[in-house]
């Protein structure tokens, strides 16, 4: 049975990790792009690329980012036999109607390449690809609500067919006033104490607590 | 470990209406791709693939189903009306799962001209589950994979792992794309689509044809008689690029070998491949054959003759793959004259019969996504030759 070993959070301007608040943005009234700008400063991070990317695939970025920094396991595992199962509610929706804002019908607009890159929910998986050479298994699976018996069923059945050895699992949403990432890290290690087995139910409990 | 097999499918695209009427133009080599001067509001010229509406009333006449639903729903909803009239499968028991691939759904609601009648969230491929799911009576909303142009392989290879595990005996896997506005501007932009009707792996391929259309396939764990076995399969990412594919294919590469070593390594005798017939997709795609050792088979793309239909085409091509398996028939490659690959391919350039006991079938798309997974057909199947 896989466990949880590992999670990490953004929501309401706090990053955590395994439900400690590592970072928490002082000005409540931001906007999401200063959020995201803020917490890259603060995780030190160097990479051009996460400043062209659309929301979904900066928030998921940045969750991915702390996660595997608080994984010991991770720089370990097999790229190949890395797996990323993704799900949220409203697919790309931000970034298409940023889109189609700029299909309006007006001589001075043209339809931007840029964003249309974006208009697919599965592109936050590539740049997370991308950033760690991740070229494992993976899915972008969309529900009115988080379906934990889903994500626990299939990520199980792709660890059983030993088609991967550990997996980022989980949600992250932009939309309107939705914006959430909740990222488990799990593996098969032996002997992890205190780590809760990969469950419905303790899935579940992660959304509960954390949504 | 449990097989699975194909027993049921329908198609529907700019060629027809079920998956006979496919059958018959693929062995004449007809294309459904047409072109068109203007698409709606957007001046042209453009080439598409669309299904006409006098023949998707036609059809959901046939099947009840009503105009009170948008054109992404009533492609699902005829279609999987289809299969379950063909399968006798009850939707609703809790032995089955549905499973819906789709891109961008009900994307044209983004338009405000097309959105009148509809509500907001409608645009929503969560919404479209719960449509589903309240005509056919399931006890569950289906599941939703939405991962650009490999939804389709990867929808059935979910499907076909729910149903090797266990959990389920069914899985009704559809997939479905609508062409609008949105999704015509956007491969514009990106200088993608093609002024001629599309020519996969051609010296001369300028770039896609966009397609609509649905694709449903029963999947089961108690074998039928014809029924064709999804022996395993296999997903990669690149790691490269989110709007091009790498340029070694290694990602495909990596997903066939998977694909191959979960079947068991049977010896592959057709491919039917993703040849979009961008210049940097069928490069790549020659270069991960050529690597593997797998240039000499022979090989296809359905995309010449019902364009590129996103979220639909890794169902409604696994099709047409099984029923080249079944009627013992290789199908041209639409559009193909001349070699254009960086290496070359056996390309089918023209009908011709042939024994396929094991099929190929690959994707990729956008965000660096590649799948693949491997079909056979039972080794007493010329039994089975007038099905």
């Amino acid at each position: 049975m896989p466990v949880i070993a590992h999670y990490s959070l953004i929501k309401d301007g706090v990053l955590a990790i395994d439900g400690l608040a590592i970072y928490r943005h002082e000005d409540k009234e931001a906007g999401a792009a200063a959020f995201a700008s803020a917490l890259y400063k603060h995780m030190e991070l160097s990479y051009l690329k996460f400043f062209k990317m659309d929301n979904l695939s900066k928030l998921g970025f940045l969750a991915a980012e702390a996660l595997t920094k608080a994984v010991p396991d991770f720089a370990d595992t097999p790229k190949d036999k890395t797996g990323l199962f993704l799900m949220n509610t409203h697919s790309s929706l931000d970034t298409d109607e940023r889109y189609y804002e700029t299909v309006a019908n007006d001589e001075n607009n043209f339809p931007s390449p840029a964003l249309f890159v974006y208009t697919l929910p599965n592109i936050v998986i590539g740049e997370i690809c991308i950033r760690h050479k991740i070229t494992g298994e993976h899915a972008f699976l969309l529900s009115e609500q988080p379906d934990a018996t889903l994500l626990c069923n299939y990520v199980c059945n792709v660890f059983d067919e030993n088609a991967v050895d550990a997996a980022i699992v989980g949600w992250v949403e932009y939309y309107g006033a939705k914006r959430h990432a909740l990222l488990m890290w799990v593996n098969r290690l032996p002997g992890q104490t205190g780590a809760r087995e990969f469950t419905p139910e303790a899935i579940q409990q992660l959304w509960t607590i954390h949504s | 470990m449990k097989g699975v097999y194909i027993i049921a499918d329908h198609m529907l695209s700019a060629l027809g209406t079920d998956s006979a009427a496919h059958f018959e133009h693929l062995c004449k080599g007809e294309t459904g791709i047409r072109p068109y001067d203007k698409w709606e509001d957007l001046p042209g010229p453009f080439c598409l693939a669309t299904v006409p509406d006098e023949q998707l009333k036609a059809a959901c006449d046939l099947y009840r189903i009503p105009s009170t639903y948008t054109r992404f729903e009533r492609f699902l909803l005829l279609s999987i009306q289809a299969v379950l009239q063909e399968s006798g499968i009850d939707p609703a028991s809790p032995d089955t799962v549905t499973i819906l691939s789709s891109t961008k759904g009900n994307i044209d609601l983004i338009n405000p001209a097309t959105a009148e009648r509809f509500p907001n969230a409608r645009i929503n491929l969560s919404e479209t589950a719960r449509t589903v799911q309240s005509y056919f009576g399931l006890l569950q909303p289906p599941v939703i994979v939405s991962n650009a142009c490999i939804s389709g392989v990867m929808a059935l290879i979910m499907g076909a792992r729910l149903i090797r595990s266990g959990q389920y005996r069914h899985a009704i896997v559809s997939g479905a794309d609508v062409i609008s506005d949105f999704i015509l501007t956007g491969f514009e932009s990106l200088k993608a689509v093609s002024p001629e009707p599309c020519r996969p792996y051609d010296a001369d391929r300028q770039g896609i044809s966009l397609g609509e259309g649905c694709g449903t396939i029963v999947l089961s764990a108690d074998k039928r008689p014809g029924s064709i076995a999804i022996l395993g399969g296999s997903i990669s990412n690149d790691a490269n690029h989110i709007s091009g594919p790498s340029r070694t294919g290694s990602g495909l590469q990596q997903a066939v070998r998977q694909a191959l070593s979960a079947s068991g390594n049977p010896r592959i005798d057709y491919i039917s491949a993703h040849g979009t017939a961008t210049a940097y997709n069928d490069d790549m795609e020659a270069e991960a054959f050529h690597t593997l050792g797998m240039q000499s088979i022979p090989l296809n793309s359905f995309k010449g003759y019902w364009g590129h239909t996103l979220g639909a085409a890794g169902i409604l091509e696994t099709i047409a793959a099984c029923w080249s398996m079944r009627r013992h028939k290789l199908f041209s490659s639409a559009g193909y004259a001349n070699n254009g690959v960086s290496k070359p391919l056996n390309i089918i350039t023209q009908a011709q019969d042939a024994d396929i006991r094991n099929c190929l079938k690959t994707a990729s798309g956008f965000g660096g996504c590649n799948g693949a997974l491997v079909l056979q057909k039972e080794e007493d199947y010329a039994g089975h030759r007038a099905l």
